[in-house]
């Protein structure tokens, strides 16, 4: 493991000082996506003629001097289910085949009113809906690091992309833990903000009371610009919070004196949890005691309900938000069909995953007259005593450090046949989503080769204590420098 | 909350360029007829 990845920051610095122009930048990155396309798989498409216009643009305006901000000129990529104007967007779905979307998503506007070149759209899982991006019509993507093994997802093309160095940073969505799993399988960071920070608007909806637009990159600082770039109010999202967007890079000056780590008991249990993550994790809050944290014992007592409480809160919002895709207005129509309501049994039935539509019917059947009282509604319950179990732990604490997963990157095929398997792989990071809180995951060791995630947790609306936390840890640690050898 | 104010709607054009057919700017779908069992 060798070399350090380039990051939004060097980047910036090379533009700034002319060492290379923005079309280069670009370049290499779609060569760099050509070499290793056949083994990743982590792009759907690539906007190759559009991102040379736009870094030719963003090289003009630094000659005249009119940069537009710290990204400006740099290429990103976006998860495919982030719509826009003039491009394909299929949510890993054959349902949205040649879907062109009319509009852009407020994220995606932001980063290009930023100056950031978008140089294509990333694999995941159908509809945001799986844990290892191997759910994608378009086949599977395959974790840098060793390529027998899954990303993680359901951003896995994001975080793959990113991990291997094809770009430096790249948004994703995060509904039970698609941005911080994959960040944590890949070895780099990835942020889930809180719930309203970043607008929904333009995201395909999955579970519309859980999702969130996040950011991943190698770097806390660049997660943090990434996150101010796109993070803030927007009237088109009506779950847009209004609280202003904080200077996140400006807090990260590497001191955690004083802080105070809380480590929930329910998420250090050996049962079911690789031991050699553990040690990671633990290892990993020792160096931040060494750089005076604080570290305290907390609990999160409701937990053993957090996965059952989001299946049956997410599967029935899918069923819900799916409920549009009926071949009549977009997307695939079947061919063949005999009346309206075979179109639609047509088109839903050729057009969805089995994954999708076990949601699908799940989400349905918990919805159902003699059924909501007994699952989406106890599960509703249960998920207000989930967020204040994290309400009375911040009494006591500054974050929350857990590991992002129980395990290290599993094989491509291990998990696809036991849904539930696959479903417990989320189980350290579906409470966040259900508190609405934010989450953080970095790298922060390796267990056989493969990179461990820890995960920081943090009050409402306090990116910033997370992104300076593991500010704080990456300038005392190595972890966010590797990179996987066959990338290098 | 936003102002409760009159804007244009969503351009036609737009609302059909996915349409898996359409005819003019409407969506052609089949016919629902009454009495037909709806499955």
């Amino acid at each position: 493991m060798t070399d350090h990845p380039a990051t939004l920051e060097s980047l910036r610095d090379a533009l700034d000082t002319g060492a290379m122009s923005s079309r280069e930048l670009v370049e290499q990155c779609l060569d760099r996506v050509a070499e290793t396309e056949a083994g990743l798989h982590a792009f759907v498409g690539l906007r190759r003629e559009g991102a040379r216009a736009d870094a030719d643009a963003a090289d003009a305006r630094r000659t005249r001097g009119e940069v537009r901000s710290p990204l400006d000129g740099i290429p990103l990529a976006v998860k495919d289910n982030m719509v826009q104007t003039g491009e394909l967007t299929r949510c890993g779905s054959r349902i949205l085949e040649g879907f062109v979307s009319p509009y852009t998503a407020t994220a995606v506007a932001r980063l290009q009113a930023a100056g950031a070149i978008l140089i294509g759209r990333t694999n995941m899982d159908e509809f945001a809906m799986g844990s290892s991006t191997e759910h994608s019509v378009f086949g599977a993507t395959r974790n840098p690091w060793d390529r027998g093994r899954t990303p993680g997802g359901s951003s896995g093309g994001s975080a793959a992309a990113v991990a291997a160095g094809l770009v430096p940073g790249a948004l994703g969505s995060d509904t039970g833990g698609s941005i911080r799993q994959p960040a944590g399988f890949c070895g780099i960071a990835g942020l889930k903000p809180t719930y309203g920070r970043v607008s929904r608007w333009g995201l395909v909806a999955f579970a519309s009371s859980l999702d969130q637009i996040g950011v991943l990159a190698h770097t806390a600082g660049d997660c943090a610009r990434l996150l101010e770039a796109i993070a803030g109010h927007d009237p088109r999202d009506s779950t847009s919070l209004p609280e202003p967007v904080p200077r996140f890079a400006e807090a990260l000056s590497g001191d955690v004196s004083g802080f105070v780590l809380g480590l929930p008991r329910e998420y250090f249990v050996e049962e079911g949890v690789d031991p050699e993550v553990l040690n990671s994790v633990r290892a990993a809050v020792s160096v931040l005691e060494r750089a005076g944290a604080k570290v305290r014992e907390v609990s999160l007592p409701h937990t053993k309900y957090a996965v059952a409480t989001y299946y049956l809160v997410a599967m029935a919002e899918a069923s819900s938000n799916l409920a549009r895709y009926d071949g009549v207005r977009y997307g695939r129509r079947a061919e063949g069909y005999d009346g309206l309501t075979d179109m639609y049994r047509r088109s839903r039935s050729e057009g969805f995953g089995p994954e999708v539509k076990r949601r699908i019917v799940l989400g349905t059947y918990v919805l159902s007259a003699g059924y909501f009282d007994a699952y989406y509604r106890k599960a509703q319950q249960v998920r207000t005593l989930l967020r204040r179990d994290f309400e009375e732990a911040f009494r006591g604490c500054d974050a929350i450090a857990t590991p992002t997963s129980p395990e290290t990157a599993f094989r491509l095929g291990e998990k696809i046949d036991d849904p539930l398997r696959m479903y417990l792989s989320d189980v350290y990071t579906v409470s966040a989503n259900l508190a609405g809180i934010p989450g953080l995951s970095i790298p922060c060791g390796f267990v056989r080769g493969l990179p461990v995630g820890l995960q920081l947790l943090g009050r409402a609306l306090d990116e910033s204590t997370l992104l300076r936390v593991a500010d704080a840890f990456q300038r005392r640690t190595d972890h966010h420098t590797r990179v996987p050898p066959q990338a290098s | 909350m936003r102002e409760d104010r009159a804007v244009p709607a969503i351009d036609p054009e737009l609302a059909l360029a996915n349409a898996p057919e359409r005819q003019g700017f409407a969506f052609v779908v089949p016919k629902v007829l009454e009495g037909e069992d709806p499955g």
